[in-house]
């Protein structure tokens, strides 16, 4: 084996990881290494009581120092290793948090909770800098190695279909919500998507028409500058009496279901707070077309519409899109604080949680949010390089 | 004096292991009070031979002395303030005044203000910026000439024996650079500082320096006075790079009147004493003259340039 | 001439909201007025807004806002020199992937995530508010100090400026501009995120909307929805005479 071994090591040697790498993995290093100290569960009798915490058994506590400093280790004796090491270390965070739980559940009542404490938090967080320091070294190494820090991602939906996880008490609270959880998490995707969907609709003609217009895009932009200034919840709150007016004038409104708490509000507050990225990348993106391809396309003889169809937008959908993807984020942000005016989603969770001070609950509508404006701007993000590649601009 | 012995920069490609050399065994010593120039095409090594010098690039091997010190015997950033640095870009520190950026370099050496205020005035006077009018503005107020006639200033403001140029005139456009360069060897010829010049333009080599440098591959192709170059080209390389017209392009850094012989002048063409030879001879190709008459700004005969002293200069 | 004139018709521009909406503000907190003006929402009875005057929960609100922007410029702006020195790109682009999470992630979410280890109140609350106010500053602070011409850098260091030297007498007053942009949007945007951090007890003008919608009074959540937007207009106008025009 060493003297299998010996050839690459040496060739490995020489492409050794950069300082700054290196400085990452020692960042992802550092609190992996205070997780293995720190309590991993929290024990209570029921959600709301108060509990004992429970570290990590000695004989994990050694392998989770030994893997804590292998990563950092590895990238500098055998960087083609980092990657798996960086993977397993952050699937195994989360294997050990089900396994923990598990543990601390056996012989207790059905009312007990083992919840996550800080060093589980703190795992995953190092684990997760190790994950995307081994992202940034794959890229030097070459394309070979590209996937293997990625490797995580197989673990981790192994980790959760083998029901690993179910002992943790925020599945187990997931488990007693399921319905609810569906019917929120179903709401929040309706509030945000309605609203795109709205301000898209609504922003989309209207910064095709101001970047034609000097004063008409400076005025246009002060004003949703002006919109998004405004703290989203004092935004929600304002609407409410406009509304609750316009619905006790006409009772047609009011038998479509618009008053001034609810839906109603809450879709006019998210779709105005989406325009102002909407505008002002539409703008800044059909403005940014270069004078030059424009002139051509006229000199080849292309209409006005012609133009615009087929050289002025395509140019500008990239950055347009990097807007759609901001006002993306932004709503889902905004649709957790629409519960507070009666309209549903995740927030439900998270002031309900907050009410009766199960952390928990807190974490069932936070975390899930947390991910859904993860995963919507990734997906927006990899529309935009795809686009972008397509368009030859990236 | 600045001398260089056995310099290396060598740099290895992190993902292949490959090796590179940017500069390769070169030694070459740059006389006191003289204008070197280091020539070349793109990719020869002359900005790393430079950058060397004031160690923003770090040798891989060699030395480097100034006046017989080793360069690496000193904090890089003392050496830096002795040695003046001018770059194409120019670099003018937009949130500071002209006068605050003339007087960087005084500053970091903690000079007394009032003696700085003084030299940044005399600088200004110098390079033909009226102090009054000029002192207190920021760069971006100024035309690209004006801009490096304060670059100049502020590499001269500590008054360093050497003065490091990067392409320093690379940037201005045709007309402003030529002021500018004649402004330049004015100051050079009361001051007399050690200078060495990278450029990759043959003519501002051949009108500028007293010596030229030329360099290949990281190597010195040939290192000579600009006549030797262009008569005496040391390999096809040099005869290549200079080009067929090199000694048209050198007539062209010179001036009728600097030129011009007494003698006889009845019946020759007249052309201004502040055209430069080149255009001289093609007056006298024109009107198959084998000498013309040359005129001072006052109109009157001054001199005869003949067909033999060009010869004898280009 | 003519750029004269639009200069001072531009800086009026800058000048004027920057005395209206604090003017507002001031008359907004002056006691019992706003109730008064609101109370046709409410049936003409005028909104009972506690026993903290309205003055005092603006400003505890704006007290949240500095202090958090305050520990801010001490984390941020040099963990923004520190990721953008030579030879740390792999840093700056942890920080650069991290700052854009932060800026994904719902602000609620972000508070509420810390409430199990922290409680309720402020303490949630300023953790949530530091952590969102370093997003655009250390962002910010990164593009300002990556913009620097690096033809200046290569001028200040030929010059014989010491790295400390280059950074402050060079690269910070550069990039002064853009980092006081990412400042007032993160205070501006932490106005927003203090009203939330009502909801988790920690006070401010947020609770009288959290109140007003428990007690479905239309008329108190207007005050506090009123109040709050006129502070966040307020800062945005003030600290926008630091800032560049973009």
């Amino acid at each position: 084996m060493s003297a299998l071994s010996s050839a690459p090591a040496a060739r490995d040697r020489k492409i050794a990881v950069a300082g700054d790498l290196q400085a990452v993995f020692w960042l992802g290093a550092l609190p992996m290494l205070a997780a293995c100290f720190l309590p991993w569960v929290l024990l209570r009798p029921n959600r709301i009581a108060q509990g004992e915490y429970l570290h990590l058994p000695a004989s994990y506590l050694a392998l989770g120092l030994v893997l804590a400093l292998a990563v950092p280790v590895s990238a500098r004796v055998w960087p083609r290793l980092t990657g798996v090491l960086a993977s397993v270390a952050l699937a195994l965070g989360f294997w050990w948090l089900g396994t923990r739980t598990g543990a601390a559940l056996q012989g207790q009542s059905d009312l007990a909770r083992a919840s996550a404490s800080s060093g589980v938090w703190l795992w995953l967080l190092g684990a997760g800098i190790a994950v995307y320091g081994a992202g940034v070294l794959a890229a030097r190494l070459g394309a070979v190695q590209k996937w293997l820090p990625w490797l995580w991602l197989p673990l981790l939906l192994a980790t959760v279909l083998s029901g690993q996880l179910s002992h943790w008490s925020v599945i187990r609270e997931l488990g007693v919500q399921q319905s609810r959880f569906v019917q929120e998490l179903a709401q929040h995707l309706r509030l945000v998507l309605s609203a795109l969907g709205l301000a898209v609709v609504i922003g989309a003609p209207l910064a095709v028409w101001a970047s034609r217009r000097e004063r008409v895009a400076g005025t246009v932009l002060g004003l949703a500058n002006g919109i998004q200034t405004v703290p989203s919840l004092a935004l929600l709150g304002l609407l409410i009496a406009p509304l609750a007016a316009l619905s006790s004038a006409f009772p047609a409104l009011r038998a479509m279901g618009i008053s001034g708490i609810g839906t109603a509000p809450a879709l006019t507050a998210m779709t105005l707070y989406a325009l102002l990225p909407i505008l002002r990348n539409g703008v800044v993106a059909l403005r940014g077309v270069s004078p030059g391809v424009l002139d051509a396309a006229r000199g080849m003889g292309m209409t006005d519409n012609q133009r615009f169809w087929r050289v002025q937008l395509p140019l500008a959908l990239p950055v347009w899109l990097s807007g759609l993807r901001q006002a993306a984020a932004v709503l889902v942000g905004v649709a957790s604080v629409a519960q507070l005016i009666g309209a549903g989603g995740l927030g439900y969770f998270i002031f309900s949680g907050m009410q009766s001070g199960a952390g928990d609950l807190i974490l069932l509508g936070a975390v899930p949010a947390a991910l859904l404006a993860i995963v919507l701007s990734t997906l927006l993000r990899g529309l935009e390089s795809v686009l972008a590649r397509r368009l030859g601009r990236a | 004096m600045i001398e260089l012995q056995h310099l290396e920069k060598r740099y290895t490609n992190p993902q292949t292991g490959a090796e590179f050399y940017a500069v390769k065994d070169l030694s070459l010593s740059f006389p006191s009070g003289e204008i070197t120039a280091l020539l070349g095409p793109s990719g020869c090594g002359k900005t790393t031979t430079l950058r060397m010098i004031n160690r923003l690039i770090e040798p891989t091997g060699g030395h480097i002395l100034i006046d017989g010190q080793d360069t690496r015997r000193e904090r890089p950033e003392q050496l830096r303030r002795r040695i003046g640095y001018v770059i194409q870009q120019i670099g003018l520190f937009p949130h500071l005044t002209v006068a605050q950026n003339v007087a960087t370099v005084p500053d970091l050496l903690g000079q007394p203000k009032a003696q700085t205020q003084q030299r940044v005035l005399e600088l200004l006077e110098l390079v033909g910026l009226e102090p009054g009018r000029f002192a207190q503005r920021r760069p971006a107020e100024l035309s690209g000439g004006q801009q490096q006639r304060v670059g100049v200033a502020r590499a001269l403001a500590a008054d360093p024996p050497v003065l490091l140029m990067d392409e320093p005139f690379g940037a201005l456009d045709p007309l402003a650079r030529d002021m500018v360069q004649d402004a330049f060897l004015e100051i050079q010829r009361r001051l007399k500082k050690t200078i060495v010049m990278v450029t990759h333009d043959i003519d501002e080599a051949l009108r500028m320096a007293d010596r030229i440098a030329l360099m290949n591959a990281g190597a010195l192709a040939q290192f000579g006075t600009p006549d030797d170059l262009v008569r005496r080209p040391a390999s096809d390389f040099v005869r290549q790079f200079l080009g067929e017209d090199a000694r048209l392009r050198q007539l062209a850094g010179l001036k009728a009147a600097d030129l011009m012989q007494p003698g006889d002048a009845t019946g020759l063409p007249q052309i201004d004493g502040r055209l430069n030879a080149r255009s001289a001879l093609s007056i006298m190709l024109r009107e198959r003259a084998g000498a013309v008459a040359v005129l001072g700004e006052d109109g009157q005969v001054k001199g005869v340039l003949s067909w033999q002293a060009l010869e004898q200069a280009g | 001439m003519t750029t004269l004139v639009a200069r001072s018709r531009r800086s009026l521009g800058r000048v004027l909201p920057a005395l209206l909406w604090p003017a507002l503000l001031l008359a907004g907190v002056v006691p019992g007025l706003l109730p008064r003006l609101l109370a046709p929402l409410a049936g003409g009875e005028v909104p009972d807004t506690g026993s903290t005057p309205l003055w005092q929960l603006a400003l505890v609100h704006l007290g949240f806002v500095l202090s958090a922007e305050a520990a801010v410029v001490l984390l941020g702006v040099p963990l923004a020199v520190a990721v953008t020195r030579p030879g740390r790109e792999a840093l700056m682009r942890l920080a650069e992937a991290l700052t854009g999470l932060g800026q994904t992630v719902p602000t609620l979410a972000i508070l509420a995530l810390a409430v199990p280890t922290l409680g309720l109140g402020v303490k949630p609350t300023m953790l949530g508010l530091v952590l969102y106010a370093l997003v655009p500053v250390v962002s910010n602070g990164v593009a300002g100090l990556l913009a620097v011409d690096p033809a200046l850098k290569d001028a200040a260091e030929g010059m014989g400026m010491t790295g400390r030297q280059r950074l402050w007498r060079v690269e910070l007053p550069l990039s002064l501009p853009v980092l006081l942009a990412g400042l007032r949007i993160s205070t501006v945007y932490n106005v927003g995120t203090a009203t939330i951090g009502a909801a988790l007890g920690a006070g401010g003008l947020g609770l009288l909307i959290i109140n007003g919608l428990s007690q479905q009074n239309t008329a108190l959540v207007m005050v506090g929805a009123i109040l709050s937007a006129l502070l966040a207009l307020s800062l945005d106008a003030v600290l926008g005479l630091f800032t560049p025009p973009e």
